[in-house]
C-alpha cells in the first residue's frame, strides 16, 4: 500500500516528459518503479505527481554497434540480460544482470533509472562508472552529453526536470575486458559489497586504462582512483598476486558499514573482490587477446 | 487534491477480458486485481518486494504485482493464476506441482507457478541450478523448495519426466 496521493502523467514524448516535470513541483519520474514505488510505500518519497515514462517509444530500444552500446531509458535489466548481440560485444553487462534481485524485478528495473537513482547498494551504478557511461540528458533548454568520470556520478549530473533518455558506453578497441562481482545481501539482493573493473592491457601486457568502481561498501557508488593509480602502468600479464594484495593492504577511506556488515567486513570483502575481479579480468584477456 | 481528483482511466485486458476501470495512481496493480476485480490469486505476503507471492504475468513477463502501479498496466495484459487453467484443467504447471506435492498451505503457490510459466517460456529446458536462480525471488516458509524445484525440473524439456520418489 502506498499511504499517500499523487497525480499522474503519460508523456508520450521526451517534450511532453520535461513540460510536466517542470509545470509540477514535486512531479517525479517513474521508470520501472522498482526502487521509487518501494520508497513511496516507505513514505520516504511523496511526490506529488509521477511522469510515467513508459509509453515514451522513442526511450525504448537497445544498440549494439560493434562496442558501442546504447542503451535507451527503457531497457530493463533483463533486455540487457538477454540479449545475445549484447552479450558477444560486452559480456559484462549479461554478467551482472544475471546478479541483479530476481527475474521480476528485473523484467522492470530499468538501467538508466539504476544510474539516475544511485542505490548505495545498486549494480548498475557500478557498472556505468567503471564503463563511463555518456549520458543523453534532456531538459527545458534542450539536451546535453554528460561523461561519467572519475569524479562525476550519473546522479549529480541531472537537475529534478531533467530526464536521462540513454546511456552510451564505448568500450575502447584492443585487449579491454571488463568484469562484475558482488557478495548479494542473502535477503535483499542488494550488493553487500560489488566491485566492477575495467582494464586495458597493451600488446607487451601494461596496464594502459585501469577503472575500479565500488558498491555497496560507500555511503555512494563510487570509483576508486588511488588503488586505480596504483595499478595503471604495471605488467600485468605476470600479474603478481601479492603485488596487488599489498597495495590493497592500505586503509581504505569511507567504507561504509550496518548492522548486517560492519565497516571492517565490507573493507575485507571489497578487498577480495577487488583481486578476485582483477584476476577475472586479466584472465578474460590472456585467454582472447 | 484527494486521491479521487486525481483517479485515471486504466484500460487493460485480464486473464484474457478487456477491463477498464478508473484507479487512484497510487493504487498497486495487486490490490485492484484482488479488491476491484475480485482476483485473490495473487497473494501479498510482504507489500515489500521480497517474497513473490503476488507474481503475475505482465504482457507474459512474471512481475512483482505489489511493486507495479495499476496505472502502469494501461494497454496491458495481465495473467494471474485464475487465467492459467482452462476449464477444470489444470495447467502443466499447476499439475506439476500438484503432482509433486510442491504446496503445503499454497500462499506462495500462485507466485511460483506463475514465475515459473515465465521461466519456462524463455528456457524450456532449465537445469536445477536455472530454477533455483530463476525461483529466487520467490519465498515458501513450508516445502523447503526441494519438492517446488522437483516440479519445475519434471517439466523441463530435456526431463524424463517420471515422478517417482526420487
Ligand atoms: C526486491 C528488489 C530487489 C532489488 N535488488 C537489486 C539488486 O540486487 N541490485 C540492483 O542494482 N538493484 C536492485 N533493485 C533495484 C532495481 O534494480 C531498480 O529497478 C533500479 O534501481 C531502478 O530502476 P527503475 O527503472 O525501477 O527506476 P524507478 O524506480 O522508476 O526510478 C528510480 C529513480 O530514478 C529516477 N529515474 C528513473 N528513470 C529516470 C530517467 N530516465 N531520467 C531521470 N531520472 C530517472 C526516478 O525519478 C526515481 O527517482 C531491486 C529492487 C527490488 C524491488
Ligand atoms: S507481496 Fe509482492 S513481493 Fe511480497
Ligand atoms: S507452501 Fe506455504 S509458503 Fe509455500
Amino acid at each position: 500500500m502506498i499511504p499517500t496521493g499523487c497525480s499522474y502523467h503519460r508523456p508520450q514524448s521526451i517534450d511532453q516528459a520535461v513540460d510536466a516535470l517542470t509545470s509540477g513541483s514535486g512531479a517525479v519520474i517513474l521508470a520501472g518503479g522498482q526502487s521509487l514505488i518501494p520508497l513511496m510505500k516507505l513514505g520516504q518519497s511523496r511526490p506529488a505527481a509521477l511522469v510515467d515514462v513508459a509509453g515514451i517509444a522513442s526511450l525504448r530500444y537497445l544498440n549494439v554497434e560493434g562496442r558501442r552500446i546504447a542503451i535507451g531509458a527503457l531497457t530493463t535489466a533483463r533486455d540487457l540480460e538477454r540479449s545475445t548481440d549484447l552479450a558477444a560485444a560486452v559480456p559484462v553487462f549479461a554478467q551482472a544482470a544475471k546478479q541483479i534481485a530476481d527475474p521480476a524485478v528485473r523484467a522492470r528495473g530499468t538501467f538508466v533509472g539504476a544510474l539516475a537513482f544511485g542505490d548505495p547498494g545498486g549494480d548498475w551504478p557500478a557498472i556505468g562508472l567503471a564503463l563511463e557511461a555518456t549520458l543523453e540528458v534532456c531538459g527545458p533548454s534542450g539536451s546535453r552529453q554528460v561523461q561519467i568520470g572519475a569524479n562525476l556520478t550519473p546522479w549529480e549530473a541531472i537537475k529534478r526536470n531533467e530526464i536521462i533518455a540513454s546511456a552510451t558506453i564505448e568500450v575502447p578497441d584492443g585487449r579491454t575486458a571488463a568484469v562484475y562481482a558482488k557478495v548479494r545481501h542473502p535477503a535483499s539482493g542488494y550488493a553487500l559489497v560489488g566491485v566492477a573493473v575495467l582494464l586495458t592491457l597493451d600488446a607487451a601486457g601494461v596496464c594502459t586504462r585501469c577503472r575500479i568502481a565500488a558498491t555497496g561498501a560507500l555511503r555512494r557508488p563510487a570509483r576508486l582512483p588511488t588503488i586505480e593509480a596504483s595499478i595503471l602502468g604495471s605488467n600485468l600479464d605476470g600479474l603478481d598476486l601479492e603485488e596487488v594484495a599489498a597495495s590493497l593492504r592500505a586503509p581504505l577511506a569511507g567504507i561504509t558499514g550496518d548492522a548486517y556488515a560492519g565497516s571492517a567486513q565490507r573493507a575485507q570483502l571489497l578487498r577480495v573482490l577487488i583481486h578476485r575481479t582483477l584476476h577475472q579480468t586479466v584472465a578474460k584477456l590472456t585467454s582472447h587477446p | 487534491m484527494t486521491p479521487a481528483d486525481s483517479a485515471i482511466e486504466v484500460r487493460l485486458r485480464v486473464n484474457g477480458l478487456d477491463r477498464e476501470i478508473d484507479v487512484d495512481p497510487c493504487r498497486l496493480l495487486v490490490e485492484v486485481l484482488r479488491d476491484d476485480l475480485g482476483l485473490t490469486g495473487a497473494h501479498v505476503g510482504c507489500d515489500s518486494s521480497q517474497c513473490g507471492a503476488c507474481v503475475v504475468l505482465l504482457n507474459g513477463l512474471a512481475a512483482k504485482a505489489c511493486t507495479v502501479l495499476a496505472a502502469q498496466c494501461n494497454e496491458s495484459e495481465v495473467t494471474t493464476i485464475e487465467g492459467l487453467s482452462s476449464g477444470s484443467e489444470l495447467h502443466r504447471v499447476q499439475a506439476a506441482f500438484q503432482e509433486h506435492h510442491a504446496l503445503q498451505c499454497g500462499f506462495c503457490t500462485p507466485g511460483m507457478i506463475m514465475t515459473t510459466v515465465d521461466l519456462l517460456t524463455t528456457n524450456p529446458s532449465p537445469t536445477e541450478a536455472e530454477i533455483t536462480e530463476a525461483l529466487h525471488g520467490n519465498l515458501c516458509r513450508c516445502t523447503g523448495y526441494v519438492n517446488i524445484v522437483r516440479a519445475v525440473l519434471s517439466l523441463a524439456a530435456h526431463s524424463s519426466s517420471e515422478g517417482g520418489e526420487g
